[in-house]
């Protein structure tokens, strides 16, 4: 049965590896629904959050998978049980002129209005995917003239310190340490 | 030069400083094909003949399964130098059957220089991008600073856990660019640490092992790639239990062991196949059950559980639900494991196997080695070939039916006697990686089995063995087909031989053009002679042995079909 999982990767910031690893997505036919990529705690290394719609085996395979490519330093899957995402949307919606319509746009889109011009006005909305989706389909009553979202960032429930090698730190095999935890929905591949 | 060079206060261009470190790494081979912009390293390499052999190649797919080969016998990274463009995809096939097979390959691709990245200038191809999906590690060099540590990587990568292809792609700046010198062991240090396998999987895979009534070690890749031929030796002895080879463990173990029962896989022995699903436990040691092994998986082995020893996490439970896993090299695995397994034997069990190779024997083995006719068939080939060197020899393969009548016939005797495109099923793979294992300076007959298709893909290579005088036994075993997909159009799409009949040139003459002895084989009274002839002969040497026209290989798991579904006709 297909259902949403979320990973969270953690690899160098090394040009090259994003293509690496949406590749074992598209070997599979798996379509990512979304992928952001950001710095994360730790100077030199990137985080990933990969959303997809699949069944756990399939997605468990990828998440060995993943973890196996040089330059990944862990990998956390998590299905919607056990992770806590959030999108931010940032729309903007022409006013014809009646800038008092903001706070209506605000309350109803339960957003915070960032930059106004005459003509219009650019919101941003923070929350979960639904709510995002339900900003999206208020806005849609306005006239929205863009509208885009970030992707879902996300992460784990349980407390878990993923494995994160500094940066350059070549020291230590990493296919040595392939170590797979299963805590309540989540696995860690480390 | 090279002496002043060592010394790391010294400026050097990018191109030196490359060979500096492949040969601080060790390479002793290269087997490569200059173009535009790798020539700053080739200028470079003209002063390192003395310590470097480079191997002039006719194709660069010659090159790389060359690499290959060399890699499969030494266990160290065949290295592969070639320039940007059709330099580097005339390398994709190789390094796809490198990732597939766990081989270890370097290979160096020239690149146009930094400032004309990405603006279609000649002969520039992405080759990071092309090859990510088929590499362990790939990585583009822009700088002459990066060499040192990049090339460090690029082995200790492609050495390391389960092996790989990596390719390193340099523009031809940072070639040119002049830069101190700096050791690559320096640059970048890898510590080798031993597999992490916890004891309470260990304690649980002996338990089962220990409990099992009909168990059996189906031996991959990974036993001859971790050195392990001795230790699954004892562990084998200790625990009785029976030994089958995937296509790629073929000469783990020696075909006389007493508890040697077979090769495994779509045309492997009927034994270990039917009785797959009669075992209660299979010890999968360093092998991936590959779809040519286990057939369909809902009807693979109901019985069993499994003990899955691998190096590589992202195979546990990828195709065969593990009961127990042992993500480890074998050697580390069987080793933790054989103080805990007890002493037993299976004198039923193991009597089954005997009858299922009796069976095999009458029905398919007998007719396929002991045949008198007059036609040559290509089991009988190999059989007389393994009797005339007593199994010492190393075979390499191309793709196809020969390939597999030289898996089933030959007797394996010696770890990494056997070299062949398994998991890619490259043709075109053997004359080639022949050529790469008489060049690592292999003692024992290197002999290239190879059909009349798939020498054809990369026959050109023969100038490659003339101009090195490379001592490889080629043998065509000659059907005038392409025989495995003939075989499967007569037996599944009624005998609708599309496209599959061979108008082959004169071989013997074509060996001749490239001052290479050739010999033809048309009958079997004259097999025995061409061989002792062919053996005894100091230098290369090709055999176009004519064989019976429309062979087919049993016995054969049909596509789709369970490994029990096997058929003996």
């Amino acid at each position: 049965m297909n259902r949403q999982f979320t990973y969270a990767v953690y690899s160098d910031n090394a040009p090259g590896l994003l293509q690496r690893i949406t590749s074992l997505f598209t070997k599979r036919k798996v379509n990512i629904e979304s992928l952001t990529v950001s710095k994360s705690q730790t100077d030199g290394v990137a985080r990933y959050s990969i959303v997809i719609y699949s069944d756990v085996e399939t997605a468990s395979k990828i998440g060995r998978q993943l973890r196996r490519i040089e330059d990944v330093h862990s990998v956390m899957l998590v299905d919607d049980s056990e992770c806590i995402g959030r999108e931010v949307a940032i729309v903007r919606i022409g006013l014809n002129g009646k800038t008092d319509t903001i706070s209506i746009i605000e309350k109803i889109l339960n957003a915070k209005a960032i930059e106004i011009t005459g003509q219009s006005a650019v919101f941003v909305i923070a929350g979960s995917e639904s709510e995002i989706d339900s900003a999206f389909r208020a806005a849609k009553r306005f006239p929205m003239i863009e509208f885009a979202r970030s992707g879902i960032v996300a992460i784990g429930r349980s407390h878990y310190e993923p494995v994160v090698k500094p940066s350059n730190d070549d020291v230590g095999d990493s296919e040595a340490a392939a170590e797979t935890k299963i805590l309540g929905n989540a696995i860690f591949f480390n | 030069m090279t002496q002043a060079a060592v010394k790391e206060d010294l400026e050097l261009s990018g191109a030196s400083a490359i060979l500096e470190s492949l040969v601080e790494l060790g390479v002793k081979t290269i087997f490569g094909y200059p173009g535009g912009t790798i020539m700053p390293t080739y200028d470079a390499l003209y002063y390192y003949r003395d310590k470097i052999r480079h191997v002039l190649v006719r194709h660069e797919q010659g090159g790389i399964h060359a690499a290959e080969g060399y890699a499969r016998v030494t266990g160290k990274a065949g290295v592969c130098m070639v320039t940007s463009g059709p330099g580097a995809t005339n390398l994709v096939t190789g390094i796809a059957d490198a990732m597939m097979d766990s081989c270890p390959v370097v290979c160096i691709c020239g690149q146009v220089g930094k400032k004309l990245l990405g603006s279609d200038a000649f002969q520039e191809t992405d080759v990071i991008g092309i090859t990510i999906p088929i590499t362990k590690w790939n990585y583009q060099i822009t700088s002459a600073d990066e060499i040192p540590w990049v090339l460090a990587k690029a082995f200790a990568i492609a050495e390391g856990g389960r092996p790989g292809p990596v390719v390193i792609d340099i523009t031809k700046n940072a070639q040119i660019e002049r830069v101190p010198y700096v050791s690559p062991k320096r640059a970048f240090c890898r510590q080798k640490l031993t597999p992490k396998i916890s004891r309470f999987d260990v304690q649980a895979a002996a338990k089962l092992i220990n409990e099992a009534k009909r168990p059996m070690i189906l031996a991959g890749h990974g036993i001859l790639i971790s050195d392990a031929c001795e230790t699954l030796r004892t562990f084998a002895e200790k625990s009785s239990a029976p030994v089958a080879c995937t296509l790629q463990g073929l000469s783990c173990i020696p075909t006389t062991h007493p508890l040697y029962v077979g090769l495994l896989g779509m045309h492997g022995n009927y034994g270990p196949n039917i009785l797959t699903n009669q075992a209660d436990l299979l010890i999968a040691a360093g092998m991936r059950f590959d779809d040519r092994v286990t057939g369909a998986l809902e009807k693979y082995a109901p019985n069993a559980k499994v003990v899955h020893i691998d190096i590589d996490a992202a195979e546990i439970d990828k195709n065969v639900k593990a009961t127990v896993s042992l993500v480890s090299d074998a050697k580390v695995a069987l080793e933790a494991l054989l103080p805990l397994i007890e002493t037993r034997e299976y004198p039923a069990w193991m009597e089954e196997f005997s009858r299922c190779r009796a069976e095999e024997f009458e029905k398919v083995i007998d007719a396929d080695i002991n045949s008198s006719s007059e036609a040559l068939k290509m089991s009988r080939v190999i059989h007389r070939l393994s009797e005339a060197t007593n199994g010492d020899a190393v075979i390499v393969t191309d793709v196809g039916q020969h390939q597999m009548m030289a898996a089933r016939y030959f007797k394996y005797t010696h770890p990494h006697t056997w070299v062949s495109s398994g998991g890619l099923g490259t043709m075109g793979y053997g004359v080639p990686a022949a050529m790469g294992v008489a060049l690592a300076g292999e003692k024992r007959p290197v002999i290239a089995i190879v059909g009349d298709g798939g020498f054809q893909m990369t026959c050109q290579e023969l100038g490659t063995i003339a101009q090195e005088n490379l001592p490889v036994k080629i043998m065509i075993l000659n059907n005038q087909f392409l025989g495995m997909v003939r075989q499967w159009q007569e037996l599944f799409y009624e005998g609708r031989y599309s496209f599959v009949e061979l108008d082959n040139p004169d071989f013997v003459k074509l060996a001749e053009a490239f001052r290479i002895k050739g010999e033809r084989v048309l009958v079997a009274t004259e097999l025995d002679g061409a061989l002792s002839r062919m053996l005894s002969f100091n230098g290369p040497y090709l055999l176009d042995i004519a064989v019976e026209k429309e062979t087919n290989v049993f016995p054969m798991v049909p596509a789709g079909a369970g490994v029990s579904d096997i058929r003996l006709s």
